[in-house]
């Protein structure tokens, strides 16, 4: 009796579930109109908070940016704006920086943005015991890195001074020309100190969130999408032309493509590669691109044999066709690149001096290829050991590098695809031998790039160590701009002969979006801006 | 059979605690951690991090306190009421995530096992109903066409894969004809195609394992009995023939249940269905420690008592077993 009674209430409820789906679908066949102007972009990662001090991810600012500003933020040309801060100048020795605030600044409670706040701000990111991942962007800052790590306890002695409720002074440790590069990246957004005390780790949720941006956060659906509504209380609200933003998550390129289409979101992150030609060919002026300041590269375990040679490594450098890559295998609009510095995307914010000779010819690489392979003993790749490639992702890639390899040089190697953080992990403890690897650097500086390859660097995967590039290296430190540049320039060719890794390409960002958003700034450092973005009819 | 449920819930125990011991330590031998990033972290802040996370206590002692923090340490279920807070219910404390800083698991969980146990109910539904009357239709009808028919159907539900299908009905459903929104889940109608999709596969299953049981049920000797007094055909097959012939779909649900829970990380990406299955195989790739235990401890949970109740329900359906 039992189960005739189960079995009715299981048809009655899947009657009941079809007769209301029947119902509801006759209700709805038309799509539904777009509620303007309101906009929707897709967020391919889920924050992990919207703290600017604590969140890592380009991701997380991407939120945060519209919600709060830092003292400067800059124009996709690498130009500095004006933000928190009106003006600015600094002394010629580029170590002390005076930062002008606006009078008119309110946080979104309505009270005045002070230099007061700034200053509580970095403390809170450098205070012993802090979570901030990216802290080491405010180390320019004198004595800052002291203060974190406990050596200096009195945070007077840092270089920041109020001078007034709206002008900050910066004394850094060395001439920093790039300083606003580092005063535009996240953790230089405030936050508001009263807030944070107040609400500890719950400051960031919406019934709590004060800013000093453009937006409010309204909602935050973890998972599902973040709301944003304008703040009235903003200096430039005439120039926020959008009166809601939807972040709406999405895992992959193929869900944001089909939502793209159906009309559930407007800007979306990337297409599919598959699709690329198939918009660039049907609806040209919805597909956009835009190249990246992220550098891939192979890096060689310069602790092993036989790339403890620097011939041997330079040679499977310079056999690579990155020209052949990016067109026939990673078909994504990737810019080829031999140099460890984006010279061509920097260029526009840094010194003309500051650049390297236009790229050789393969044909030459290939014949200097071989013969660096003979001087070190491996002619035709005779008696060259196997070796591994390593990766978290791109196989097609690492086939066609294995295919340039045994058909140029005669030599063989093997590929390995692993989980991301197994990679990452066996890069780091110089468990590997060849690794393909991701560098995307937080600020637009030549410096932060070519430290990395500083022998007691975290970040040296060839885990590599020459004396002189190191002297360089802590030389530039103290250097203002051109002498600088100079000795930067002279470092990056001293270290591309001897090649502790093989720069390949930059990466490229391919998105959907329609004609009729205008204002659309797409940044080579994933900074955004949502000032003067707008929807035509 | 109380004592049926007492002794099976204590027998959970051990087991639970051997899942979560595996688990523990298990993905601290995984190479790489929760802040393992491209860009290595200050050193000064790593430090900071292990310390505030307890990373730097021996394993031994960090298993010890989370075990600890695990147990139900009070009985108050009526909590349940205000939202699924385990920790103010039991006790159970599944601590802050790694990712997610200003989230605890337990939050996290309260936010999307709803979402996910939906989803799986409305799948179940879908299921059900489609897979029931295809099995008996197909077993009543043995070797017509349409006995092929339904046949065929339960075939191409199992041989198209969710990851397949969804996709295409949202091509044809929400792109072209644009009935639906092809992602999200804000409005009943969003339901339709992520359900259909999962309880789809499911309902092949449960055609198939229909029509078997329901073939041999009627060939019993019983089944004859009833017809010669006189009852209806209806009557025979839905009074008398049904009870037995779906022993094996009631078997073959518990599993099923546990899979529609945990198996939904498919049809969640595909329309971004902001569900517990995506957190369950994110925190994996995030080294999220906390949060892949609670999913695993949740999941694990499920899965006995899920099997215990198939177990009960099996027992009422079948005269020829009983408790013990």
């Amino acid at each position: 009796m039992h189960t005739l009674a189960l079995v009715r209430h299981l048809y009655k409820g899947a009657l009941t579930l079809g007769l209301i789906i029947l119902a509801v679908s006759c209700s709805r066949t038309t799509p539904r109109q777009d509620l303007k102007p309101s906009l929707r972009i897709s967020q391919r990662n889920e924050p992990a908070d919207l703290d600017p001090g604590t969140s890592s991810l380009p991701d997380d600012f991407f939120i945060i940016r519209a919600l709060s500003e830092g003292l400067v933020t800059i124009s996709p040309q690498g130009a500095p704006h004006a933000a928190a801060a009106i003006t600015w100048t600094h002394s010629k020795d580029e170590k002390i920086w005076t930062f002008h605030l606006r009078p008119n600044a309110k946080w979104s409670n309505g009270e005045p943005v002070t230099a007061f706040d700034f200053i509580e701000s970095y403390k809170r990111v450098l205070t012993p015991g802090s979570l901030a991942l990216k802290a080491e962007l405010l180390f320019p800052v004198k004595n800052a890195r002291k203060f974190l790590n406990g050596e200096l306890t009195d945070f007077s002695a840092l270089g920041f001074t109020a001078l007034d409720p709206l002008t900050l002074v910066i004394t850094l440790e060395n001439p920093t020309p790039e300083f606003l590069m580092y005063v535009c990246s996240g953790v230089w957004i405030p936050i508001n100190p009263r807030t944070v005390k107040q609400w500890g780790k719950d400051w960031t949720k919406p019934e709590h969130f004060i800013g000093n941006g453009p937006y409010l956060l309204k909602q935050w659906m973890p998972n599902q999408k973040i709301v944003l509504q304008q703040n009235p209380l903003y200096h430039d609200a005439d120039k926020v032309l959008i009166s809601t933003i939807e972040f709406i998550r999405f895992d992959d390129a193929e869900s944001e493509e089909r939502a793209y289409r159906s009309g559930g979101v407007d800007i979306t992150m990337s297409v599919p590669v598959s699709k690329i030609p198939v918009y660039a060919k049907d609806r040209p002026t919805e597909i956009h691109r835009s190249i990246l300041a992220e550098t891939r590269y192979i890096t060689f375990n310069t602790k092993k044999y036989p790339l403890n040679d620097p011939r041997v490594r330079l040679a499977l450098s310079l056999a690579l066709d990155r020209d052949k890559l990016v067109t026939d295998v990673l078909k994504g609009g990737q810019q080829p690149i031999e140099t460890l510095i984006p010279h061509a995307l920097w260029s526009a914010a840094q010194s003309s001096s500051f650049a390297l000779p236009a790229r050789t010819r393969r044909e030459h690489n290939l014949i200097r290829a071989k013969q660096l392979m003979r001087d070190a003993g491996f002619p035709d790749g005779k008696n060259f050991p196997s070796i591994e490639l390593s990766s978290w992702t791109n196989i097609t890639l690492l086939e066609a590098i294995q295919d340039t390899f045994k058909k140029d040089l005669g030599i063989d190697i093997t590929l390995n695809i692993q989980e991301a953080r197994v990679h990452l992990a066996s890069l780091q403890n110089g468990n590997y031998t060849l690794g393909l690897i991701n560098s995307i650097p937080d600020v637009a500086d030549p410096l932060a790039i070519l430290e990395n390859f500083t022998t007691e660097s975290p970040n040296n995967y060839p885990h590599f160590s020459d004396p002189l590039f190191d002297q360089a290296i802590t030389r530039a430190r103290t250097l203002t701009k051109n002498k600088r540049y100079d000795l930067l320039k002279d470092a990056e060719t001293r270290l591309l002969e001897l090649a502790p890794v093989a720069p390949l390409y930059l990466n490229s960002q391919n998105w959907l979006m329609p004609a009729r958003i205008k204002g659309w700034a797409a940044d080579p450092l994933w900074r955004r801006s949502y000032l003067n973005l707008e929807i035509k009819p | 059979m109380l004592r049926f449920i007492a002794r099976r819930l204590l027998e959970a125990i051990p087991v639970m605690l051997i899942i979560i011991t595996g688990t523990f330590f298990m993905q601290r031998f995984v190479p790489g951690g929760p802040f393992t990033a491209e860009k290595a972290v200050t050193p000064e802040v790593l430090r900071n991090l292990q310390a505030y996370y307890h990373l730097n206590d021996p394993l031994w002692k960090q298993y010890v306190d989370y075990v600890s923090d695990l147990c139900p340490k009070k009985f108050h279920p009526m909590e349940l009421t205000h939202g699924l807070d385990l920790k103010a219910a039991f006790g159970i404390d599944f601590r802050p995530s790694f990712k997610y800083p200003n989230r605890t698991v337990n939050e996290i969980i309260a936010d999307k096992l709803p979402v996910s146990l939906e989803l799986g109910a409305w799948s179940l539904l879908v299921a059900l109903g489609i897979g029931l009357p295809l099995g008996i239709l197909a077993a009543v009808k043995r070797n017509s066409w349409i006995d092929y028919l339904c046949s065929s159907l339960a075939m191409s539900g199992i041989g198209v894969p969710t990851f397949v299908l969804g996709p295409l009905l949202v091509l044809f459903f929400a792109i072209y004809l644009g009935w639906f929104n092809a992602s999200g889940w804000y409005t009943p109608i969003d339901r339709v195609l992520p359900c259909f999709t999962l309880g789809n596969f499911y309902a092949a299953y449960i055609a198939r394992l229909t029509r078997g049981g329901m073939i041999e049920v009627l060939n019993q000797d019983y089944i004859r009995t009833a017809r010669a007094k006189g009852a209806s055909e209806f009557r025979v097959i839905m009074k008398h023939a049904l009870r037995g012939g779906l022993l094996p779909v009631v078997s073959f649900l518990g599993p099923a249940i546990a899979g529609i829970l945990t198996g939904s990380f498919v049809i969640e990406t595909i329309f971004q269905i902001p569900g517990l299955g995506r957190e369950f195989v994110n925190s994996a790739f995030n080294r999220d420690y906390t949060m892949v235990l609670g999913t695993v401890i949740l999941y694990a949970g499920f899965i006995v008592i899920f099997n215990l109740m198939v177990d009960v329900a099996q027992v009422w359906l079948n005269p020829k077993l009983k408790f013990d």
